[in-house]
């Protein structure tokens, strides 16, 4: 070599050996994974006492598939002393769990330490997630009531597919409209609408291209559908009429059974109030027993304002079972009365208008639990009614009874499938 | 007369936490080290900086000075140096640390000669 061709290539040698100086070629050595040292922070601290080691690292995170991070295993670990506590560049830490007994600094500037587990998880702080969350999923809003919907959101990064598998329901529900199948890996907003109050667990499964699986879920809560709000609620200014006294007028019409000045309630037809008993002794309601042999005739007192709301409770009737209702105005303090059998107390409008018998001085309700004929009020086993009935027409805010008090003259029999009375 | 009013003087110092010490093993001997201070490994230079030991003034058995190699291992004021070619070996759960000098004959003051059974307990 001539000596102007070792002049020429002098500065490029001091550069090279500039940059081997400054490089770093040792590692952490995790059970044969190797994380590169950091070449500016180069010192590496080990605490006797504890057993923890502590080292400056290059990268931030590791590499999917490099070794010691997994391409498929998703999750974190729970850490223990002494451990190896890796100190990022961008000033965050990680801790891998250690064998205590096995640290060793090697000749080449190696730190070799003995990890408990043969290596990380994904999403574990080092080792990077396949799927990461713009949006976590979340449910606006979170409670609803049964019927209403709500919007599922969420935003993923990397996935290629998403499912709701592992969602959670009440009791009988196996799916949700909306929430089945494949879902796309963002949405700004997914409706469903879960018919059956109860806690949901919406569950997003969303799925990388190595095949693992990153979960998200939200809670969202349902509650029953307020069936009997809105126009189902009883008129406004009316009250509830629950009980009456069985004077010497309501005897001559139909009470004869009762005891004179007995106080006969009016909140309970099946089953009834317990203690309520006629002068033979016998517990039933002052219209009689309801989808049993026979029937009644009664006369019930209520005032102007009011309303009455006798329940039904259909536990134990014979499917097919059947009966009617029949009203008309006694010969004294008469008035025309509304009359309705619903799920809601002193609802005069129900969703099924075979079950209203409309303002009149006469009329009738059919009720049956299947059977014929087709247009009487439908009823079912199990589900709890009320009959309804008040002197006010509704809509044209008429009242009929132009007393303080008018008497309602009530007849009603089961006619077909009747329990024996 | 002396002795004992120091030794009162001695008993009525008050209790002091003594400093919490591990072995240091080197070669055929062994040193206490304390362990209050952690060890600093400077990788890109592989150079070890030892705790407060009381391993001083090691030399080969024939007198000479520690012989250099790969890694360096401060100790002691100066600090003094003494080198190895083979891994440093640190354990917790002793805790002690294992060095086998570049020579595997050094001898410091401060020492203790290793029984030949226990000599491998790092094994």
């Amino acid at each position: 070599m001539s000596e102007p061709f070792a002049l020429n290539r002098l500065p490029y040698l001091v550069v090279l050996l500039a940059m081997l100086g400054t490089a770093s070629a040792a590692d952490l050595v995790l059970a044969g994974h190797r994380i590169a040292l950091s070449a500016t922070q180069q010192n590496v601290v080990m605490d006797l006492l504890s057993g923890n080691v502590t080292v400056n690292v290059q990268a931030n995170q590791g590499i999917k598939g490099d070794g010691w991070c997994p391409p498929d295993q998703v999750g974190s670990k729970s850490i223990t002393a002494p451990w190896v506590e890796l100190r990022l560049p961008n000033l965050s830490t990680h801790r891998i769990s250690l064998n205590g007994a096995a640290t060793q600094l090697l000749p080449n500037g190696d730190v070799q330490v003995t990890p408990l587990s043969p290596g990380g998880l994904q999403g574990d702080g080092w080792c990077p997630p396949d799927i990461t969350w713009p949006t976590s999923l979340r449910a606006e809003p979170a409670a609803v009531v049964a019927g209403q919907s709500t919007l599922l959101i969420w935003a993923s990064a990397g996935a290629q597919s998403c499912n709701p598998d592992g969602s959670t329901y009440p009791q009988g529900v196996t799916s949700v409209a909306g929430w089945t199948g494949v879902l796309p890996t963002q949405s700004a907003g997914r409706a469903v609408a879960p018919t059956v109050p109860g806690s949901y667990t919406f569950r997003l499964n969303c799925i990388s291209s190595t095949g693992a699986r990153f979960t998200q879920s939200v809670p969202v809560s349902v509650t029953a559908e307020d069936i009997c709000a809105g126009p189902h609620q009883p008129p406004a200014g009316l009250t509830r009429h629950t009980a009456f006294v069985n004077i010497f007028g309501l005897r001559a019409i139909g009470n004869q059974e009762w005891a004179a000045n007995a106080t006969l309630d009016l909140t309970m037809w099946n089953p009834p109030k317990p203690g309520q008993v006629t002068t033979g002794g016998i517990n039933r309601s002052v219209i009689g027993n309801f989808a049993r042999a026979g029937g009644d005739t009664a006369a019930v007192s209520m005032p102007q304002n009011g309303y009455l709301a006798m329940k039904i409770e259909t536990a134990g009737v014979l499917p097919l079972a059947a009966g009617s209702l029949l009203t008309e105005q006694p010969g004294q303090n008469a008035a025309p009365s509304v009359m309705s059998i619903s799920r809601c107390p002193g609802d005069f409008a129900p969703t099924d208008s075979r079950c209203l018998s409309v303002w009149s001085g006469a009329g009738g309700i059919g009720w049956t639990f299947g059977s014929t004929p087709a247009n009487w009020c439908p009823m079912t086993v199990g589900v709890d009614y009320y009959l309804n009935m008040m002197w006010f027409q509704p809509g044209l805010q008429v009242n009929g009874c132009t007393q303080s008090e008018c008497w309602w003259l009530v007849a009603q029999s089961c006619g077909a499938n009747c329990l024996p009375n | 007369m002396k002795r004992l009013v120091l030794a009162l003087a001695a008993l009525s110092v008050p209790a002091v936490a003594l400093p919490a010490t591990g072995t240091l093993w080197l070669d055929d001997y062994w040193y206490t080290i304390q362990l209050d201070v952690p060890m600093s490994w400077t990788h890109p230079l592989t150079r070890l900086e030892l705790p407060s030991t009381a391993m001083n003034q090691c030399l080969r058995a024939n007198g000479n000075p520690p012989l250099s190699g790969a890694i360096e291992i401060r100790y002691g004021a100066g600090p003094q140096s003494i080198f190895a070619n083979e891994p440093v070996r640190v354990a917790a759960n002793a805790p002690q640390i294992r060095i086998r000098s570049v020579s595997g004959d050094l001898v410091c003051t401060g020492g203790t000669l290793s029984p030949i059974l226990f000599q491998d307990g790092l094994e």
